[in-house]
């Protein structure tokens, strides 16, 4: 099956294009009627004011419904004069349930806020339940922030770990929180943060991600078959926004962990709000009574992260927001006498946003955004320095335009240009080794509509146009979802996309520290890739959710650096690459309780991916080694008492991939007496690693700070039973024959937290 | 539909043909013809599994046929060489002919027994010589360092590949400090100290086409008298040193996933490569 879409890229004007523009211009007119009314408005939350992402309003006893956009804004059309029930909910929160009366042609607007549910012992009774479900497209997956800092994590609550959980994700190892959705490494997944493109999200060499969880308002996974709003990534998508701030009152928090402390404020100020969230590695004392007695202890080590926001309430049609963030790590490590080596990378963010409203019928966003990367690792070996500087600088412009005419139709269209500059400086005992330059414009535009003939059947369908001048490349990227709901609490979906890339990224699993982007350029192709996705959701029983969905998509004109070149000098870019293809399918089953004092998810993923470069693996496919058939993770939450709660993790996957070594022999080495000691293999990866297992499991205690806040102590312990997992096996051919030994993950860590919220 | 939906569970959980094939035992040669210098010994033995100690008395080849053939420009036999074997697995030759750079070279291997001949070809880099030295004695991690002017060596299509060797001519006198710190049963092994892989565009090119070179100080092993040989190397070896030191780790790979060394071997594992070779001496003091 695989082999039936490794085609040259077509065209798919034709096919595409004509249909599309019949929609969006024949529609509209056959469709609008008389007399129909309108509602919109923002959904907040009545504790602070944030606006609530992807809220759920629904008119009552119908499948007529939405959900808010990435600003909380919601606009339902071609509502009939009269009387409606119109229900507002959002998974966390009391529902709110507000009956209205319409007059012909009215366009209402109706701002609501939903408190947060308060802890109950007894389950809660809803009525009308079927509009407390959470309409969710195909593909995607959000994350809760309060969820993010419940779950056991390892030293401290992360993001990207918490995403791992989910099906369709899995994780290369313990050691790294880079994403890997639905067979794609991470360089396949867009990061944006309030709309800004992150490029090395992660901390403390790949172990957790750059996003402080009290900073973060909303995690939104778009694992495959994303819309055309989105682009520039082969796989998928993970949008996160700050927060705005508290609107109400002044609030803050403090932490102390293990491995970090954090502090975020928030608050309202006379025309807003903002946000500054901090947060510190605070290792410093543990390294220096280290270094006390053990060798090879990094002299230095920190890391950082600074998080903030300011919103400007214009009026009530304007709204303006400046976001920023600034990350770094840097840490001297002495490996031995006359060996210094220290790491220095980082990211730093910036977007301005505006975002207005034309009457109630037209949203519009335009941001402004900057983003760096910046690497800089530097070793001092026998008073040789080895340095090199990698820097990406990103700045863009995108706009987009959100415009609901009527009930059947939801026009969405939009632009996104850039320039984007990626350096790469090197120098070997002092004398310049690489000094290379790329910078590119890039521009993309989409346009996207979403046609509900029928109140039961959705239709959207996109196209996106891209374009990246190193290489002078234009691509044409088509999108089309269906979602049919033959019953109020079943939806049955579908997507297809066509999804292109044009950057790759230069990285190890084991480390992130050293990633490094390179571009698409003269001789060298962006990849491309189709996505086919089929899914069911359904709400069988008060307060289950249950999510099947099922994938194939293909990989072309991958492009990534050789890794056995040894001096890219004097090397045409063109041949620093091995290019390649693959493919991925598979099938996640998600269960979801979301109420109770139980509540939690069940993730199911069975799944497959292959990779094929020339002159790898004798042009065979193959797993990388990131490949599990099966995985499954088990999140438990459960609330002992009033103060106490418990959170549970069980993950179970089958083995990753590994290159079983067959053989090994000596060839004489023309330059120094010890010989050579290659190792003779099979196919690579052909072998699994045992099975992995982790139990992890977290209690918190709630309380009071000394009367002026309430506190959080948080204890857990991340692999609970101590499983020695095997990372990879490592050789020493020191000995003869060569020893085998198993590289283990994680052991039982214990972790500590106390956070106090003022 | 109950039948329908087992046949696929089935299907799909069992249809995996990738599955890892079983040791099969090779043969491995090794040869570097270094130009202006006679023929070499070229190695003839065997892979042994992995859960077997490497003996290379046992995995000798014996009784090979080995001849190495000079080829002209449009690849004619113009010369042949032929080896006999001297010690088990170690074949040698009397011929008093010198290798020629930029010339071709075909192996030819014939082992009793063997399903087909084993081949292979190297073309010799042009020989270059150290022009000038800016100074043959220097402290060690000095203001100064050792900087060589390299006469140009032509390789056809590309850019010069080096790999430098340092070799202690005396031990006596002790180890820098970033060796220093080695087991005194590995100190051995410092005697004589290898680069990996350089380009030559990672040097200053001048206009006569030589190129400056300037040597790093984390070479230097021993104090004292050392050899720095600079080492022209051909496609074989460039391709069998490249994939041999990332073969277990290092660069781009995920850990544990290994692949195969290239070999341009037609028949074997190793390499059947050439080299210029150009050499000065230094000492370095404390």
């Amino acid at each position: 099956m695989a082999l039936l879409f490794h085609k040259p890229y077509p065209n798919p004007l034709k096919n595409v294009l004509l249909p599309l523009f019949s929609f969006l211009f024949l529609m509209p007119a056959v469709l609008m009627s008389q007399n129909r009314a309108s509602v919109s408005g923002y959904v907040t939350d009545r504790s602070t004011g944030e606006t609530l992402l992807f809220a759920t309003v629904v008119v009552q006893g119908t499948t007529t419904g939405t959900t808010t956009n990435t600003s909380g804004f919601y606009r339902l059309a071609g509502l009939p004069a009269g009387n409606i029930t119109l229900v507002f909910s959002y998974v966390g929160y009391e529902p709110v349930v507000r009956t209205i009366t319409l007059a012909p042609d009215e366009s209402r607007r109706i701002d609501i806020a939903l408190t947060p549910e308060d802890f109950r012992l007894e389950a809660i009774v809803v009525e009308a339940d079927a509009e407390r479900e959470e309409v969710r497209n195909i593909g995607t997956a959000q994350i809760q922030t309060r969820l993010i800092k419940e779950l056991p994590s390892v030293l401290q609550a992360d993001v990207f770990r918490s995403v791992q959980l989910l099906p369709g994700v899995k994780a290369a190892s313990d050691f790294s929180s880079g994403l890997y959705v639905r067979g794609g490494g991470p360089d396949q997944t867009l990061i944006l943060l309030d709309r800004t493109t992150v490029y090395n999200p992660s901390h403390f060499f790949g172990f957790f991600s750059t996003f402080n969880p009290d900073a973060i308002k909303d995690v939104r996974l778009y694992k495959g078959g994303y819309p055309a709003e989105y682009g520039g990534r082969l796989g998928s998508v993970l949008d996160i926004y700050n927060k705005d701030g508290n609107r109400v009152e002044r609030k803050g928090v403090v932490s102390l962990g293990m491995l970090s402390s954090r502090a975020m404020v928030e608050g309202p100020y006379a025309h807003g709000s903002y946000m500054l969230a901090i947060r510190r590695s605070t290792l410093e004392p543990l390294l220096y009574a280290l270094r006390q007695s053990t060798d090879n202890i990094p002299d230095g080590f920190y890391f950082v992260d600074v998080n903030g926001k300011l919103n400007v309430d214009v009026d009530e049609r304007n709204k303006l927001s400046f976001s920023f963030y600034g990350g770094e790590d840097n840490v001297d490590f002495p490996f031995g006498d006359d060996v210094d080596f220290n790491l220095y990378y980082g990211n730093r963010t910036a977007s301005a946003n505006w975002t207005r409203l034309f009457g109630n019928d037209v949203f519009t966003n335009v941001t402004l955004t900057g983003s760096r990367y910046f690497n800089e690792p530097r070793i001092f070996l026998g008073g040789t320095p080895i340095e090199r500087r990698n820097n990406v600088f990103d700045y863009s412009m995108k706009s987009d335009v959100d415009w609901t005419p009527n009930q059947s139709h939801n026009l969405k269209a939009g632009l996104w240009a850039g320039i984007i500059t990626l350096t790469l400086d090197g120098s070997f005992d002092d004398n310049p080794t690489t000094s290379s330059r790329i910078q590119s414009l890039y521009a993309s535009a989409y346009v996207q509509d979403t046609w509900s003939p029928d109140s039961k059947t959705k239709i959207t369908g996109g196209l996106r146009l891209n374009s990246f001048s190193e290489g002078n490349f234009l691509r044409l990227e088509p999108r089309i979802s269906l979602e049919h709901a033959p019953q109020p609490s079943l939806r049955l979906q579908a997507a297809y996309g066509r999804y292109v890339q044009f950057l790759t990224l230069i990285t190890n699993e084991a480390f992130s520290g050293f990633d490094t982007w390179l571009t698409t350029g003269e001789g060298v192709k962006p990849s491309w890739g189709d996505q086919f996705v089929l899914g069911v959701k359904s709400y069988p029983v008060q307060g289950y959710n249950l999510e099947i969905e099922g994938f194939y998509r293909t990989m072309n004109d991958l492009f990534e650096l050789d890794p056995r070149l040894p001096d890219e000098a004097g090397v045409a870019y063109k041949d620093l690459f091995r290019y390649g293809e693959g493919f991925a399918y598979g099938v996640e089953v998600l269960l979801q309780k979301t109420e109770g004092r139980l509540n939690g998810f069940v993730g199911y993923t069975w799944g497959s991916t292959r990779r094929k470069f020339a002159t790898f693996n004798a042009d065979r496919f193959y797993p990388p080694k990131y490949d599990r058939i099966h995985d499954v993770n088990v999140v438990a939450n459960y609330r002992l008492s009033r103060r106490w709660k418990a959170t549970g993790v069980f993950s179970y996957a089958t083995g990753q991939a590994f290159t079983e070594v067959l053989g090994h022999t000596e060839v004489p080495n023309p330059f120094a007496p010890q010989p050579y000691q290659p190792v003779v293999v099979g196919r690579v990866n052909a072998s699994r690693l045992p099975a992995y297992h982790r139990l992890d499991i977290g209690f918190t205690r709630e309380g009071t700070f000394f009367g002026r806040g309430t506190s959080e102590f948080q204890i857990q312990i991340i692999n609970a039973y101590s499983r020695r997992n095997i990372w990879f096996y490592n050789f020493d051919f020191d000995r003869n024959p060569p020893t085998k030994a198993a590289v283990p993950l994680l052991p039982l860590l214990p972790t500590l937290s106390y956070t106090v919220y003022f | 539909m109950r039948s329908f939906l087992f046949l696929i569970t089935l299907l799909l959980t069992a249809c995996d043909t990738y599955t890892q094939d079983g040791y099969r035992e090779q043969y491995v040669v090794a040869a570097t013809l270094v130009a202006g210098e006679t023929f070499p010994v070229i190695t003839c033995s065997r892979t042994v599994p992995i859960n077997q100690p490497y003996k290379s008395e046992e995995t000798a080849v014996r009784d090979a046929v080995i001849r190495v053939i000079e080829l002209d420009a449009t690849g004619n036999p113009v010369d042949v060489i032929p080896f006999t074997e001297r010690n088990p697995g170690s074949y040698s030759t009397t011929d008093p002919a010198v290798v020629k750079p930029l010339t071709r070279y075909r192996l030819e291997v014939d082992i009793p027994g063997a399903a087909r001949r084993i081949t292979g070809t190297t073309f010799v880099p042009d020989t270059f010589r150290v022009r000038t030295l800016n100074n043959t004695t220097l402290p060690y991690q000095g203001s100064d360092q050792f900087r060589a002017n390299l006469s140009a060596s032509e390789y056809p299509g590309r850019q010069t590949f080096y790999v430098i060797t340092t070799t202690a001519l005396d031990t006596t006198l002790g180890l820098t400090p970033l060796y220093a710190g080695l087991p005194r049963d590995q100190r051995s092994d410092a005697v004589v100290t290898t680069s990996g892989i350089i380009n030559a565009e990672n040097y200053v090119a001048l206009a006569d086409g030589s190129i400056e070179l300037k040597y790093p100080w984390l070479a230097l092993a021993y104090y004292g008298r050392n050899r720095i040989t600079f080492n022209a190397i051909d496609d074989n070896l460039y391709d069998f040193i490249r994939s041999a030191s990332v073969q277990l780790g290092g660069s781009t790979t995920s850990p544990g996933e290994i692949e195969n060394v290239i070999s341009r071997l037609d028949g074997a594992l190793g390499y059947f490569g050439s080299v210029a070779r150009a050499s000065t001496e230094v000492t370095v003091i404390r």
